[in-house]
């Protein structure tokens, strides 16, 4: 073991109480910085699974003007052949066809305009699990129902919100009232099977779910599907990119039969590019998170270390005239704040591991009424939010400690490294 | 050659409005294995003089050169390096690092060297047996009388074969016995092993000890005799 | 008066010390405050925006609708409750609203969404949906002579408005969403029917669209068009009797300059109205979920700043401890020369006051630049916060800015003060219990 290492070990027991205390604080910060990171896992966690496997998907192939127009013309064609080659490619996790339409929905003394959107439930159960948007209950005991029956039977399931609006429930009645492929006016009746609480406001408020051959129907499609989406092995930018890069080969021909449009194919960060800004405010967050935490932290041990450097002066000074180079004494300073932020990292990482078990199994009530929690950016978050595990959140604080109190200690360091040993062994 | 050739040598100190012109225009020269000692009043620029002839201090005019070598032409990195590999130094107050045991201590400027390990601790434990404290290199500073104490300093600074030994007042803080016998320990070390040293004292003992004494007053050289 | 002398002696001969407690103080405080000053700016923004947009500070309404926003819970003869409340608040603007969802169709399409019915000139007034326009206008004037550097901001403000905003007398005109004429695929001066459904008739109203508005927020702009108040008042009906109602509309709102004695003023807008049938509500009343997201919000932000606390306490312990330990035979002599225990306690006190106290005020004094650039410049968010459409039709200035929240001053300013105090408490027994014997032997 190299000498510097072990006088710097040995330096830091000459104030033990001194330097447990100073790791307390930095084991609080670690602590605080880690149960953030977890509430962030939780509360991201939630958004992406929202916002990726049931509102955007990883990749979606449309008609190329419907991204912008979401006309009901925009369509594609033969969708079952591309939805099993997608099946075949390596980066998928499974890919569903959607079918998407507006309509006056509404009963006999209330209608409001609706999106609607028409899956095919047994592929979606399989792949995006769009049918845990019927949560298992609801404010006030009200029957949530179940999502669609795998074949079509004019079931519809709505928003929450939209049923309250309506005034309606299970069992009831809806006419929806539409323009159809034709520019006739298309309706049908649908009974209520159930109700979604997805957290996507716009759903929940002003959407509605249908079996896919219902919605065709409706809108006159035949069997027009305008959107495919494909989920991808994981979210990682490299496996989605390797997606986008294969799609164009999966494609069959006659998908499009426009004429002057061809097939667009757009990652999620493309189509909602407020959701991927939105994810990307997390990193931004944390990362403020940490910087303001160990940015404290390192004022304690800024303090900590320079009252150890300066009742060392003489001591320092003589390492010094023996012969140890400036930049040995900057070594045996920063060895020791390593040191130091080590013993912190482990007592800081056993007490957020704590707090972030807590955190995970308990939880923070965060009830606005209603059953629901805060909103942000047209997401409603659950009543009670969890934490969440990752990797990062041990990681992350553990180097924050670590690169914190070396940066806090090359202040003292330099001033150590700069002492000129006859004045520093003439101190007192 | 001498091993340190000191010429022209002037350290002038800027105290508020005053210059205190510790040293002026000193000339000297020191042989291999003579064993020095610089007396004189306090403030007569004796440390100073230590202290530049073992680059702890930069002269405000004047030359050092140690084994040929001119220390103002070393940057601090290299002056440091000249320190670790050719000089040993005794301090007054003992100066040993405390969280460090006897032994470490003696091992210290070989530890800077990279002597390996197993190396530098034989060596260490052959001038703590040297220098009479077998026995004691496990014991820490705090757990060691003063002139045992200072018998470790004496071992930090033999322990990497030193061309030269500069020892500042080493007996100062020493009962007489325990200095006589610091002072005995470093002659044999001379006569036996041909260690240079350099003091500066004003211990009568270390006078009569010494095969050469030098006298400054007022920052220049009174006297040099041999005896 | 002695103690805080010898106090400020004590900080002084440790200025490194004292300056890196002090700034551990300070920057804690500023740290906090800005958070607080930030959130607290948001919040307002956030609540400008409901008011401007969806309450007014009053609004007298349907009791019911607070909770329950139908399209039944009508005020009627609005122009008369109108009326009544601009004679009595003069300087206050008062203005009527209706919003009905239905679907917009293009001969090309069909889009759901919410039309507001206002009164185009009072709305101009307190909303900002109608500057778009203007500044639409100026930019594209400005876009000729204007340097490169320049163009793409301009380019992109002109795309902000196509067309104007409402006439007050145009019973036909309809100022929709840039998303929405995308998917009808419309241009200016086109036809458009806004279908809705009435008792349990389908209603069709032909429109024509006289603006295009762009606020940057797509998933907002895609559901909310304007019309006038008149054009959707035929889709009002009593939904027992399907009868129409007299001059209905949805909400009478009263905006003042500033809210200072609301209740009161709500309690003479109610006596001025005088209607049985309707409730006149305060905004904080009529928006119940807005202020319960906002106190949600604030009360997670106390966790944190109280865990920041928790660390500042921690430093300051730590370095008053270390300097009862340092200054062991100084306290010593002090006792020696007969200064009781509680004396040293007392000085130890003087000493943390002293620093917490200035160590907030340099807080504060550090926090006020941030603040101030906060405050004025502000943070770009771009269109990230204003997605949560609870409210649509808000229009968000994607620009967070900082506004001052006593509360940082008055209430976390002390908190750290106290904190500092609570620190002191340990290390100050510690020095006061060593004797005089020990204390002078230790070296």
């Amino acid at each position: 073991m190299p000498i510097l290492l072990i006088m710097a070990w040995r330096n830091l027991w000459r104030h033990g109480r001194r330097s447990l205390l100073t790791a307390l604080a930095m084991a609080l910060g670690m602590a605080m910085s880690m149960s953030i990171i977890s509430m962030y896992d939780g509360m991201f966690g939630i958004m992406r699974t929202l916002m990726i496997d049931q509102l955007l998907g990883h990749v979606q192939i449309t008609h190329s003007a419907f991204p912008t127009r979401r006309g009901l013309y925009d369509t594609l064609h033969h969708a079952d052949e591309l939805l099993s080659r997608l099946d075949a490619l390596p980066q998928s996790r499974g890919a569903v066809a959607r079918v998407h339409g507006q309509a006056l929905l509404g009963t006999e003394h209330r209608s409001a305009g609706v999106r609607l959107v028409g899956v095919e439930p047994s592929r979606e159960l399989a792949v995006t699990k769009v049918q845990d948007t019927v949560p298992s209950s609801l404010p006030g005991g009200v029957d949530p129902g179940r999502f669609l029956a795998d074949e079509p039977a004019r079931e519809i399931v709505i928003g929450y919100d939209l049923a309250r609006d309506l005034r309606v429930a299970l069992g009831d009645e809806l006419v929806a009232i539409t323009q159809d492929a034709y520019g006739g006016i298309g309706n049908e009746v649908y009974t209520i099977v159930g109700l979604t609480r997805s957290g996507d406001e716009a759903m929940d408020r002003a959407g509605a779910w249908l079996h896919f051959s219902d919605l065709q129907a409706l809108l006159a499609l035949d069997d027009q599907v305008h959107e495919v989406r494909i989920l991808a092995a994981s979210d990682a930018q490299d496996v989605v990119g390797g997606l986008l890069d294969a799609l164009p080969g999966a494609l069959p021909d006659g998908l499009i039969q426009d004429d002057d449009a061809t097939a667009a194919i757009s990652p999620w960060w493309d189509i909602d590019p407020m959701a991927a800004q939105m994810m990307e405010m997390r990193g931004i967050a944390q990362f403020m998170v940490l910087v303001v935490v160990f940015g404290l932290v390192a004022l304690g041990v800024i303090n900590t270390m320079l009252m150890s450097v300066l009742e060392r002066t003489r001591e320092l000074g003589v390492i010094k005239a023996l012969g140890l180079r400036p930049r040995g004494i900057v070594w045996l300073v920063l060895y020791e704040a390593l040191l130091l932020s080590l013993l912190a990292a482990g007592i800081g990482t056993l007490l957020g591991a704590g707090l972030i078990a807590y955190l995970m199994t308990i939880g923070i009530p965060m009830d606005v009424g209603e059953g629901e929690g805060i909103g942000f950016g047209g997401i409603v978050f659950p009543s009670r939010l969890y934490g969440g595990i990752s990797v990062e959140a041990f990681v992350e604080p553990i180097l924050g400690v670590v690169l914190s109190a070396l940066l806090a200690a090359l202040l003292p360091a330099l001033r150590a490294a700069r002492l000129h040993p006859v004045d520093a062994i003439r101190a007192e | 050659m001498p091993i340190v050739t000191v010429r022209g040598l002037s350290r002038t100190y800027t105290r508020g409005e005053h210059k205190v012109h510790a040293l002026r225009e000193v000339d000297l020269d020191i042989e291999a294995g003579e064993f020095t000692a610089l007396m004189g009043p306090s403030g007569s620029g004796k440390t100073t003089l230590l202290n530049l002839i073992g680059g702890l201090d930069a002269p405000t005019a004047g030359s050092v050169v140690v084994e040929g070598t001119d220390l103002a032409q070393l940057s601090a990195g290299a002056r440091s390096d000249l320190r670790r590999e050719r000089l040993g130094f005794v301090f007054q107050a003992y100066n040993l690092i405390p969280v460090l045991s006897a032994a470490e201590n003696a091992e210290f400027v070989l530890a800077l060297r990279g002597v390996p390990a197993a190396e530098r601790r034989e060596r260490a434990h052959a001038v703590l047996a040297q220098v009479g404290l077998k026995g004691l290199e496990d014991r820490r500073p705090g757990q060691l009388s003063g002139g045992q104490q200072q018998r470790v300093a004496v071992a930090r600074a033999l322990a990497g074969n030193p061309a030269v030994i500069l020892a500042d007042e080493p007996t100062a803080n020493l009962d007489s016995t325990t200095g006589h016998d610091l002072i005995e320990l470093m002659r044999e070390l001379n006569t036996r092993d041909g260690a240079t040293f350099i003091f500066a004292t004003h211990d009568p003992k270390v006078l009569d000890a010494a095969r050469r004494v030098i006298r400054l007053v007022d920052g220049e050289i009174d006297e040099d005799n041999r005896k | 008066m002695w103690l805080f002398t010898l106090a400020l002696r004590n900080l002084f001969r440790h200025r490194s010390r004292t300056l890196l407690t002090g700034l551990a103080i300070a920057a804690s405080f500023a740290l906090v405050a800005l958070h607080m000053h930030f959130e607290y700016g948001s919040w307002n923004q956030r609540i400008r925006g409901s008011v401007e947009a969806v309450s007014g500070h009053l609004v007298v309404q349907h009791p019911d609708r607070a909770d329950d926003p139908q399209v039944e819970y009508v005020v009627s003869r609005s122009a008369e409750v109108s009326g009544a409340l601009q004679r009595t608040f003069p300087e206050a603007r008062v203005l009527r609203r209706a919003q009905v969802g239905g679907l917009l169709a293009s001969p090309r399409n069909t889009s759901p969404l919410f039309v507001s019915g206002i009164e185009p000139d009072r709305e101009a007034q307190v909303t900002r949906i109608d500057d778009l326009f203007q500044d639409a206008d100026a930019a594209r004037a400005a876009l000729d002579s204007a340097p490169e550097p320049t163009r793409e901001a301009l380019q992109r403000e002109a795309e902000r408005g196509l067309g104007s905003w409402l006439e007050p007398q145009d019973l036909r005109g309809i100022v929709i969403g840039a998303p929405v004429a995308r998917t009808l695929e419309v241009e200016l001066g086109d036809r458009v029917v806004l279908m809705a459904q009435v008792g349990d008739e389908l209603q069709s109203i032909p429109l024509v669209v006289r603006g295009i508005y762009s606020t940057g927020i797509d998933r907002a702009d895609a559901v909310v068009a304007y019309t006038t108040l008149q054009a959707v008042q035929p889709l009002l009906v009593d939904p027992k009797t399907g009868e129409p109602v007299p001059d209905p509309a949805h909400q009478v709102a009263v905006h003042f300059e500033h809210e200072r004695g609301l209740d009161a003023l709500a309690a003479r807008a109610a006596q001025a109205v005088d209607r049985s049938d309707l409730s006149t509500l305060t905004w904080r009343q009529a928006m119940p979920t807005l202020l319960r997201q906002m106190e949600v919000d604030r009360s997670f932000g106390i966790i944190l700043h109280v865990f920041i606390g928790l660390i500042v306490v921690v430093v300051i312990f730590t370095t008053l401890l270390m300097s009862a330990l340092e200054r062991t035979r100084e306290i010593g002599l002090l006792m020696a020369l007969g200064m009781r225990p509680k004396h040293i306690r007392a000085m130890f006190w003087a000493e943390a006051a002293l620093l917490g106290l200035g160590g907030t005020v340099a807080g504060f004094v550090l926090h006020l630049p941030f603040y101030a650039f906060l405050a004025y410049v502000g943070i770009d968010l771009g269109d990230m916060i204003a997605g949560s459409s609870d409210i649509a039709g808000v229009v968000f200035d994607p620009v967070m800015r900082a506004e001052f929240d006593p509360d940082a001053l008055f209430y976390y300013g002390p908190f750290t003060f106290l904190l500092t105090l609570l620190a002191s408490i340990g290390p100050a027994y510690k020095a006061s219990r060593l004797t005089p014997v020990d204390a002078m032997r230790h070296t």
